[in-house]
């Protein structure tokens, strides 16, 4: 038994083109027998992850700020038997990992910032080289890097084939984002003027083109598995809250990069119902087999997604023990207590 | 005899087949390793649980209903990778990492064709092949209503959307365990199709009556041999559409 956070989002966004197929296009897909906008899972996943807020929130306060770490490091070495020279050495291969190092000296360039758990790290490290007298190796390095991959890799997983020691499952599901209503996708034909062109006989367009485009109010679907994200997080609570409530933050407010320049349709989402819960997770995307119509499609789109919710818990029994609602159509509930609701449901204690 | 019986639907599933290259595509109906992955996704056991993935893996026999094939969908999908020998050189510790380590121009792009179902509805039973088995269809009854890791239909970013509404019932063929139970659907009115226009789709096993004579037996490559290799092997499987199978 886990713990799930899922999150419900309606995001409207303006005309745009956010996730293009290999002719340009904006994807689309079939729902309901309604052809829908979408915005596929990998491009969601890669715009959070690349975000400002996301790096920034995971930069985090604590830690130690410093060019001197190696010092420390060198030292330990040394008392462990290691030849000052094979030593320094060794240094050298462990801060590059962090920042540039200066020649012949146990000292970087910048400042670096490092985590606890890091310095924690490459001193055990430091221990397995003194006993096995050995130099370290690149893949033991990789690992030492900081709390954004930690929580990069926790949260989206990692695949690689030839090296199955790093993969790592991941703790958050995203589902391919889909508009509630139906679609036609619109182009607009565009010519570009040439500015030195003033000649009198020479009037046309210096270029012309079609940009295809469509506007929707997009649902979307987050799975976190809290428990999977917390063990994923080596049982850091403090790390494990500060990875989902970032999370939250981008998931509500980072749109695709896709076209942004030419369509500026950047958008916060209008709708978050979170819910906790140990029960088997669902999405909600039945709530719009039928494409809603009419002119008020927030406002239908709410509608239909409690309406969905409330007849499932209905039948099946409640999906979740508790949950949260932040409305920004009606300025209800805020990001803020959205976090607090997720870091609430942090599991403790170990495994 | 006794059976686990749930139903799958998502906006969209991805039942993979053989897929090495560029092109991923995809089946109607779900395939034996990924329902066995489902399985074990509800119980927890991770692909490196070897033995345990191999005793689930030897109790367990499924068959399939599916209601509707869906149609399809092919998604273009585009990832930005570094140069494989500057991945070599070290392994970037994170996404972001990889992506700002080189200058932006050293980025390539690795494409793939990512083929999808798109409003499947598909009913499974499953069955212990043994008698005294570990993962008894009470346990993974339990397991499904209150799953370990993530449930999906073949690909990670299919969540179910539907409760899967797994219960245990008891039937003497296949036949009559996949198509008397009825369902909550529905919301999934639009979408229905009648019994008679359902394909099922079973494996032998001595222990089963099937109820239905198969039209046509086909190889499927969904027999995992190894599991974090994802080595598969060859599986037969019987096809029999409701309306004209004889029972």
């Amino acid at each position: 038994m886990s713990r799930f956070l899922q999150l419900h989002l309606l995001t409207s966004y303006p005309p745009a083109n956010l996730n293009r197929d290999d002719l340009g296009r904006p994807k689309t897909a079939m729902m309901g027998n309604v052809q829908r906008l979408r915005v596929s899972s990998q491009s969601l996943k890669r715009a959070w992850r690349m975000s400002e807020p996301f790096q920034s929130k995971m930069e985090g306060n604590m830690g130690t700020r410093t060019k001197r770490m190696g010092e420390d490091w060198l030292k330990r070495l040394k008392d462990g038997g290691i030849a000052e020279k094979k030593a320094l050495g060794w240094i050298t291969k462990i801060l590059s990992k962090f920042g540039a190092v200066e020649k012949d000296l146990p000292l970087t360039k910048q400042l670096v910032h490092y985590a606890p758990e890091e310095i924690q790290a490459v001193e055990t490290l430091l221990d397995t080289l003194i006993a096995e007298n050995r130099p370290p190796e690149d893949d033991e390095l990789t690992l030492l890097r900081n709390r954004l991959r930690v929580a990069d890799v926790a949260l989206f997983g990692r695949m690689l084939a030839d090296a199955p020691s790093f993969n790592k499952e991941a703790a958050a599901q995203v589902a391919h984002a889909i508009s509630v209503h139906g679609v036609t996708v619109e182009d607009d034909f565009f010519t570009a003027v040439d500015d030195l062109n003033q000649a009198a006989e020479e009037t046309g367009s210096g270029h012309m083109g079609v940009i295809e485009f469509g506007a929707g109010l997009f649902y979307q679907y987050v799975c976190i598995n809290m428990d999977l994200l917390y063990k994923n997080l080596d049982y850091d609570r403090q790390l494990t809250e500060q990875t989902v409530t970032a999370l939250m933050e981008v998931v509500a407010t980072v749109a695709p990069t896709g076209k942004q320049n030419s369509f500026g349709s950047r958008a916060y989402a209008s709708y978050i119902l979170a819910e906790s819960g140990t029960r088997q997770p669902r999405s909600l995307s039945v709530a719009y087999l039928k494409p809603v119509v009419g002119q008020n499609v927030l406002d239908e789109a709410i509608k239909n997604l409690n309406e969905t919710r409330n007849s499932m818990d209905r039948v099946y029994g409640p999906a979740s023990e508790k949950q949260c609602i932040v409305n920004a159509a009606h300025g209800k509930g805020s990001l803020q207590e959205l976090l607090a609701f997720a870091s609430a449901a942090v599991p403790s204690g170990e495994g | 005899m006794d059976f686990l019986l749930f139903r799958l639907y998502a906006p969209l599933s991805a039942w993979g087949v053989t897929a090495v290259g560029e092109n991923r595509h995809v089946q109607a109906h779900p395939s034996r390793s990924a329902l066995l992955g489902l399985m074990a996704a509800a119980l927890g056991l991770t692909r490196e649980e070897k033995t345990a993935q191999q005793q689930l893996d030897s109790e367990l026999g499924f068959a399939i209903a599916l209601e509707r094939a869906g149609t399809h969908l092919s998604d273009y999908h585009t990832a930005q990778a570094p140069k494989a020998k500057d991945i070599k050189k070290g392994r970037p510790a994170s996404r972001y990492h990889e992506l700002t380590a080189a200058p932006r121009h050293e980025l390539t792009t690795i494409l793939s064709k990512r083929d999808y179902r798109q409003d499947m509805v598909a009913r499974v039973a499953v069955w212990n092949r043994s008698s005294q088995p570990d993962y008894s269809l009470k346990r993974l009854l339990e397991a499904l209503e209150h799953p370990v890791f993530t449930l999906y239909l073949g690909r990670k970013s299919c969540p179910p959307s539907l409760p899967l509404e797994g219960r245990v019932v008891t039937a003497v063929t296949l036949r009559e365990a996949l198509t008397t139970a009825s369902f909550n659907n529905d919301c999934l009115d639009g979408l229905a199709l009648s019994r008679e226009d359902w394909t099922l789709y079973w494996e032998s096993d001595s222990k089963v009556t099937s109820g239905i004579d198969p039209q046509q037996t086909f190889s499927r490559r969904d027999q995992p041999l190894e599991w974090n290799r994802r080595l598969f092997g060859m599986r037969q499987e019987h096809r029999a559409n409701l309306a004209q199978g004889r029972a």
